[in-house]
């Protein structure tokens, strides 16, 4: 079975025609962020005092209708959720900078895209929300450097509230459907305590199911839009209700394990990638490439290979990755990231390899490369290959009197040992700002 | 509704979340990824970066982000918010809501809201910078498709949001 979408992505069409795009959907977004009055600020900040909660109804109904969407064309087979791209978690930043851009919000009434629109209508205050928001991104760009540690803290990675749960998908899409019909329940009873305008209260005193978008009557007028608000909330209800019982939105992967198969490329060395090899590949940007490391949160946070992404081995046969993705598994001496590619295999990913030494190869031969002075001149040539590689990374590749006996060999053991040396790859690799 | 006698009023918010949730899902069908503001800032920044200091803009890794490619004049989302901007015109063109105004509190004067909106601005971009999104393409975008960080970015948000709100009373109530 095919998905067929998402239909296009950046790098198989004209960088015309996604622009194109680009801008149809800006129009769209534009327009229906202007139509909800949500291009003039005082009404954004009428959100904060509970005078006007038209941000919060948006946002959700929005966020509602999304998700559900993306859950059932998903569970339909008509859109590959696995391609399409979730933005990735770095907890502390994004708490600390969602308490910011909020006091932000509050002070301005406004929102990045809300300021366009505000601009684009011809209010001074979009345009001077806008200057601002400008310069703070440039300021925060300039000052990069010293944030950058703040910045790549407490990586999660493309993590899902169902996987942070290990809860069904589709219960928690159900979850957020009930959190959001609650909310705007109340959020209704709230308004016509608090709002200016005095509430028709006609729709509300019977305690009808569809109290949340009763108020769509209001607007589209008598009893027609009272139908409409109550089938609006049968259709949501109905389609979250069923997600509970409709399993994975994302393409089965069957489990099926070709044991003669996995001989064959254990046998032949296909299995897995040298740390150079790998080095290669993330140097050279090779497409659709993910490095991925199965070490703890504290570990990863100390060294990871550049361009990697952490996921615990428990977690990745819930992970979708595209069947076309180059997989690198790394752990931290070499046995984690092999088990694991079985069981990547065993779910249907062929392009799925790990580091044969784990981590501490690439400490060894990536970030230190080191050969005897006495070095035949072929072997010296390699070397200087490698060296080229190794500086490319940060790493220091050194000509030697004697070889010192390198830590590559027990894994567990390899793992303590490395955390010295792997501090100052950690380090030189940062100065370059890989 | 109450500023202008000519004006239409706004759509109901529930239709009007509904269609932008719908525009939300025809991005992710059509370009496997949502909506955005902030990082066509972000993009522009690193454009003028680029321009002014060659050196300096290629040297930092936030702004070297952007450089790649084709270029931070090409982005994506650059091209979104010219579409915003242009669709956010054209519907108030039609219901009669373009004017020329700076939209503030009765107790504030024109001069200290234009002050609050710009320093709000800023303090908002520095916030998207750190969380590395805002309320389209943090919020909304990954709030869809249930991404950890952007449901703590959204509480986060909404809690700054009521925590500054008695401070800045004066600039709306």
């Amino acid at each position: 079975m095919n998905a067929l979408a998402p239909f296009l992505e950046l790098s198989d069409l004209g960088p015309g025609a996604a622009l194109a795009v680009a801008v149809a959907i800006g129009i769209a977004f534009g327009w229906a962020l202007e139509r909800a009055g949500l291009g003039s600020a005082p009404k954004l900040a009428g959100q904060f005092y509970f005078t006007d909660l038209t941000v919060f109804k948006v946002m959700f109904s929005a966020i509602v209708t999304a998700m559900l969407g993306v859950y059932w064309l998903g569970r339909l087979g008509l859109l590959d959720l696995a391609r399409v791209y979730v933005p990735e978690t770095y907890l502390l930043p994004q708490l600390a900078g969602g308490l910011l851009f909020g006091a932000g919000f509050v002070v301005a009434g406004l929102c990045p895209g809300t300021s366009c629109v505000a601009a684009a209508t011809g209010r001074g205050d979009g345009v001077l929300a806008m200057l601002g928001m400008w310069v703070g991104v440039l300021a925060t760009g300039l000052a990069f450097r010293s944030l950058s540690s703040f910045y790549e803290s407490t990586a999660r990675g493309s993590i899902t509230l169902p996987q942070l749960l290990h809860i069904p998908y589709g219960v928690v899409v159900c979850g957020v459907v009930a959190m959001a019909l609650g909310a705007f329940r109340v959020s209704g009873r709230m308004a016509s305590r608090v709002g200016p305008p005095p509430p028709a209260a006609t729709n509300r005193s019977r305690g009808v199911p569809a109290a949340s978008p009763a108020s769509i009557s209001s607007h589209a007028g008598g009893a027609a839009g009272a139908t409409l608000g109550r089938a609006v909330v049968a259709v949501v209800v109905f389609f979250g209700v069923l997600a509970v019982f409709a399993g994975s939105p994302y393409r089965a992967a069957h489990a099926v394990v070709d044991v003669q198969r996995l001989a064959t490329a254990v046998a032949h060395e296909g299995d897995h990638v040298t740390a150079i090899e790998l080095a290669e590949w993330i140097r050279g940007r090779k497409a659709g490439l993910r490095v991925i490391d199965l070490r703890g949160a504290s570990e990863f946070e100390t060294y990871h290979v550049p361009r990697a992404e952490r996921i615990d081995i428990e977690s990745l046969s819930s992970i979708p990755f595209r069947q076309t993705d180059t997989l690198v598994l790394v752990s931290g001496g070499g046995a984690h990231a092999a088990q694991a590619w079985v069981l990547l295999q065993a779910l249907g990913y062929r392009k799925s390899y790990f580091l044969r030494g784990g981590l501490r190869e690439w400490i060894d031969d990536v970030m230190n490369p080191t050969i005897l002075a006495t070095a035949s001149p072929g072997a010296m040539a390699e070397f200087k290959r490698v060296g080229t590689i190794s500086r490319y990374f940060g790493g220091v590749p050194r000509i030697v009197d004697t070889l010192e006996p390198r830590s590559a060999d027990g894994d567990a053991s390899g793992d303590r040992a490395g955390s010295s040396s792997t501090n100052t790859a950690g380090a030189a690799i940062r100065r370059r700002g890989c | 509704m109450s500023d202008t006698r000519t004006a239409r009023s706004y759509a109901n918010p529930y239709l009007a979340g509904i269609g932008l949730g719908l525009v939300l899902l025809a991005a992710f069908v059509i370009m496997g990824r949502g909506l955005g503001a902030s990082g066509a800032f972000a993009s522009s920044a690193a454009g003028v970066v680029a321009a002014a200091a060659p050196v300096r803009a290629a040297a930092n890794p936030f702004f070297a982000r952007y450089l790649s490619g084709d270029g931070p004049w090409r982005e994506w989302l650059l091209f979104e918010i010219a579409g915003v901007a242009l669709g956010g015109f054209l519907s108030a063109l039609l219901a009669g809501r373009l004017r020329f105004a700076i939209e503030r509190g009765p107790r504030i004067g024109r001069g200290a809201r234009l002050l609050c909106a710009f320093g709000g601005g800023s303090v908002m971009g520095v916030g998207a910078v750190l969380a590395r999104g805002c309320t389209s393409g943090l919020a909304l975008t990954g709030g869809a498709l249930l991404s950890v960080g952007s449901w703590l970015f959204m509480i986060a948000a909404f809690a700054g949001g009521y925590l500054f709100a008695p401070i800045v009373r004066k600039a709306w109530r």
